[in-house]
């Protein structure tokens, strides 16, 4: 396996999802590659940072306004009621 | 989000078809947390956000008797709102964005990578201290492509499978696994050149 096949593997690899023969070939490349590992860190760890950063902000309250918006445009909408 | 609706969103529906104002009052409620949490992450912006979920709205009093149930209500309202924070998008982006094509491994013949780059581990050791790295992850989003950006919410953030998402953009499930490959893998290189590109 090289680089390129590694890392077309990757998402399988990392949710453990790659068959037992793929996986023992993805982690032989491991081994021998030292930027596929780290390519690895980076790659499981980018996800990571997205994750906290969304989870640390508290999910924006709906705006309050908008259920009475929404009755206004159904109100305004062409059509029959 | 199987393909069987349940009687309850069946009534609900043939309700919002007949403009009953509970009944669009029961998915503010229901679903409009979810609409807004999807529209902000994508927009990263409160009032583009709002406005993106009234435009939705808007969508669903227009499209509502196209709505033949092939897939579940909460689909049908995911796909509205990404459809509406995704034209919202195309209104605000101010600079076009690099092709994700650009943003992804380069390998010679043999396979090796081309320019791997600076040690991860070194990079975010020497950076960790300096960088607020959640703005910088976010900063990184926002750069991504809007196709890279849309597969990255529902699969990364909400969490959603592989077949909903698939549902929900009306693409193959093959096709939602390579375009969330490829979005992780720009928003690493993203987040890689801003992390190189700072100052010490």
């Amino acid at each position: 396996m090289n680089c390129r096949e590694f890392i077309e593997r990757i998402d399988d690899y990392l949710d453990q999802s790659s068959p037992q023969v793929v996986r023992a070939d993805c982690d032989e490349h491991l081994a021998d590659c030292p930027y596929c590992t780290d390519y690895v860190s980076s790659y499981r760890e980018a996800v990571r940072l997205l994750r906290e950063a969304l989870a640390a902000k508290p999910d924006a309250d709906v705006p309050e306004g908008l259920r009475d918006q929404v009755l206004r445009v159904l109100d305004e909408a062409p059509g029959e009621r | 989000m199987g393909s069987t609706l349940r009687n309850d969103e069946l009534a609900l529906a043939e309700r919002l078809v007949a403009r009953d104002p509970s009944a669009y009052e029961a998915v503010v409620s229901e679903h409009g947390p979810m609409m807004y949490r999807v529209a902000h992450r994508l927009l990263q912006n409160d009032a583009e956000a709002a406005d993106a979920v009234q435009d939705a709205f808007v969508s669903v009093i227009r499209a509502i008797t196209s709505f033949r149930g092939e897939s579940s209500l909460a689909t049908w309202l995911y796909r509205i709102t990404v459809n509406a924070a995704r034209a919202r998008l195309r209104k605000i982006s101010t600079s076009r964005h690099v092709p994700i094509e650009d943003l992804l491994p380069r390998f010679y013949k043999d396979g090796h990578r081309v320019d791997p780059g600076q040690s991860w581990l070194e990079l975010i050791d020497r950076r960790r201290e300096h960088t607020d790295l959640q703005e910088e992850i976010l900063a990184a989003l926002t750069a991504l492509p809007p196709d890279a950006r849309v597969v990255l919410v529902l699969r990364d953030l909400e969490m959603l499978s592989t077949d909903a998402t698939s549902d929900i953009l009306q693409i193959e499930p093959g096709a939602v696994r390579t375009r969330l490959h490829r979005a992780r893998q720009a928003l690493r290189a993203v987040l890689v050149a801003r992390l190189e590109g700072g100052g010490s």
